[in-house]
């Protein structure tokens, strides 16, 4: 028995950061708060937004000073998971996400104008922007790794360049090193969390691009190759409807999702549900961490199940000052039904 | 009030042309001006149904921006828009309504206006930029449509104006002056009548006396 052994938990270097998480875990907040907070009238909405979140906004009602604090309680979080790592790659590893997205950033600044830089990018990366643009600009590659500086010089020298050519090129070389890490790393849980978010990054374009009225072949140009699913699955389905695009990933655990998704409305908003369900499935893998008693998975479960927690709370703020009934509100927030 | 012209019949000649000419020009007028009024009334009624359409538009653009910088995130929708993917070209042309020149918009949008990555953005992110790509063209043609109510609307005044100065002013002036130089020619005729019968009376008492 694990749990009588003081031994084991003396012996996990994990055994201070699982308990510390275990018990943040249970101030994550949960149906009932989002409901509250949704359903609560404007004039009592700030005052339960910080009772309910502790981010406070000192009296203001401005929602942008409320979601500048948001996120920069989520950079707090960030921070705080960080310190509970013990191996480097993985500290790298959380913090790769906002490399690729400073390198964005970067590339478009330099080849189409000035762009402001959003804080908390530059607070969450390995580097700051200031750092990470010099280290680009002087060739540091040792620093930047291989993978970021080849991505960097490739969009360069990249004459006809658009923001989604930007995009995919960066988000492509983020997941080359991303997996580089996890190859290395050898941690079942963890590759297993992002080979799902490949799959269901690969089935949403998919669905998108369809929408959007795109050719089959541009599937190609954007699939991710990282993922469980194979090219020619999600190109069989595509000239199909939800149900027919589901039935040709039947081998996959995302096929019952988009199957389970209601198809009253019309295509665009199968595919929001269809969205929201994919994600939320994400999260219930998470909570599977909950059986390795002391390990890196709790710590970083923690970590993804807060970064939906702040989206959900970010969805809340931005509907609530747009007027959004309650109704439609809960169509977005994951993890919440109407 | 009569015109200040020479009671001559060739002023009155000229008058009554000038009457039948006016009596047609509003009537003319009249037509035009009930054309513009009608034409006026469907494009205000047809403005207050597009704004009304444009107010929905433009609150549901604005909810589901909201609703997608939510999803994901202030920083990934500014990088995903730091690049604009599409061009639009507003062409103005003009149509000719009852004589009068209003504006035309199209709009002419090429390019992607999906131009952005797959991996930070969402359905709810590509549904907000075809919304403001609808809203645009709701916007034009709300435009087109306000214009050119406020040029019918003047070209109705000007109308009004001159159908007033014909109905009012001008017609009753000339019919009043055709009136007077009726009168006083008529009255010329009687005193050349009088004047002639009695150089008559004269000529025969004279012609009597010698007898």
């Amino acid at each position: 028995m694990l749990t009588y052994s003081p031994e084991f938990v003396e012996n996990s270097e994990y055994a201070y950061a699982v308990a510390r998480i275990r018990a943040l875990e249970t101030k994550l907040i949960d149906g009932a708060g989002y409901n509250s907070l949704i359903t609560a009238p404007m004039d009592r909405f700030h005052p339960l937004f910080t009772e309910i979140t502790g981010i406070r906004n000192n009296g203001s009602p401005d929602v942008h000073l409320l979601l500048k604090n948001l996120e920069e309680s989520f950079t707090g979080h960030l921070y705080m998971i960080k310190s509970f790592i013990l191996e480097d790659e993985i500290k790298r590893l959380i913090s790769l996400e906002y490399d690729y997205e400073l390198l964005k950033f970067i590339i478009k600044e330099e080849k189409f104008q000035n762009i402001s830089i959003p804080y908390e990018l530059s607070s969450r990366s390995n580097y700051s922007y200031p750092v990470l643009r010099s280290m680009l600009d002087f060739g540091h590659v040792l620093d930047t790794g291989e993978i970021m500086y080849n991505a960097y010089l490739s969009l360069k020298n990249t004459k006809v360049l658009t923001g989604n050519i930007i995009d995919n090129e960066c988000d492509y070389s983020y997941y080359t090193e991303l997996f580089q890490i996890l190859f290395e790393y050898n941690n079942a849980f963890v590759t297993d969390f992002f080979v799902r978010k490949v799959d269901i990054r690969n089935i949403r374009t998919t669905l998108r691009l369809k929408i959007r009225g795109e050719k089959r072949t541009s599937i190609r140009d954007r699939f991710l190759p990282f993922g469980s699913i194979d090219i020619k699955f999600l190109e069989q389905g595509f000239d199909h409807n939800l149900e027919g695009f589901a039935a040709m990933i039947v081998f996959s655990p995302f096929s019952m999702i988009l199957r389970n998704v209601d198809k009253k409305g019309d295509e665009e908003n199968q595919v929001v549900q269809a969205e929201k369900l994919l994600e939320e499935d994400l999260v219930q893998y998470l909570k599977e961490s909950i059986f390795v008693t002391f390990g890196i998975e709790p710590v970083l479960a923690y970590l993804w199940v807060k970064e939906v927690e702040v989206k959900n709370l970010r969805i809340i703020l931005q509907a609530k000052a747009a007027g959004i009934l309650p109704e439609e509100i809960k169509r977005y927030v994951r993890g919440l039904y109407g | 009030m009569i015109l200040a012209i020479n009671p001559t019949r060739m002023e009155l000649l000229r008058l009554k042309k000038r009457h039948v000419l006016a009596i047609r020009g509003h009537k003319l007028l009249k037509d035009k001006q009930d054309v513009l009024v009608r034409k006026f009334l469907e494009i205000i009624e047809e403005t207050k149904k597009l704004r009304i359409q444009a107010d929905n538009e433009i609150q549901s653009v604005f909810q589901s921006y909201s609703i997608a910088e939510g999803v994901v995130g202030g920083a990934a929708i500014e990088s995903l828009f730091a690049v604009p993917g599409a061009q639009t070209e507003v062409k103005f042309k003009t149509k000719t309504i009852m004589n009068l020149k209003a504006p035309e918009f199209e709009v002419e949008i090429t390019g992607n206006p999906y131009n952005y990555g797959d991996e930070k953005s969402s359905i709810l992110v590509d549904m907000c930029v075809k919304k403001f790509g609808n809203l645009l063209n709701t916007l034009l043609k709300l435009a087109e449509l306000e214009t050119t109510s406020i040029l019918l609307a003047e070209e109705i005044e000007k109308t009004r104006r001159r159908v007033n100065v014909l109905e009012y002013i001008l017609i009753p002036n000339i019919n009043e002056t055709i009136k007077y130089i009726t009168m006083k020619l008529s009255e010329m005729e009687r005193s050349n009548l009088t004047r002639l019968k009695k150089v008559k009376a004269m000529i025969t008492s004279k012609k009597g006396g010698k007898k």
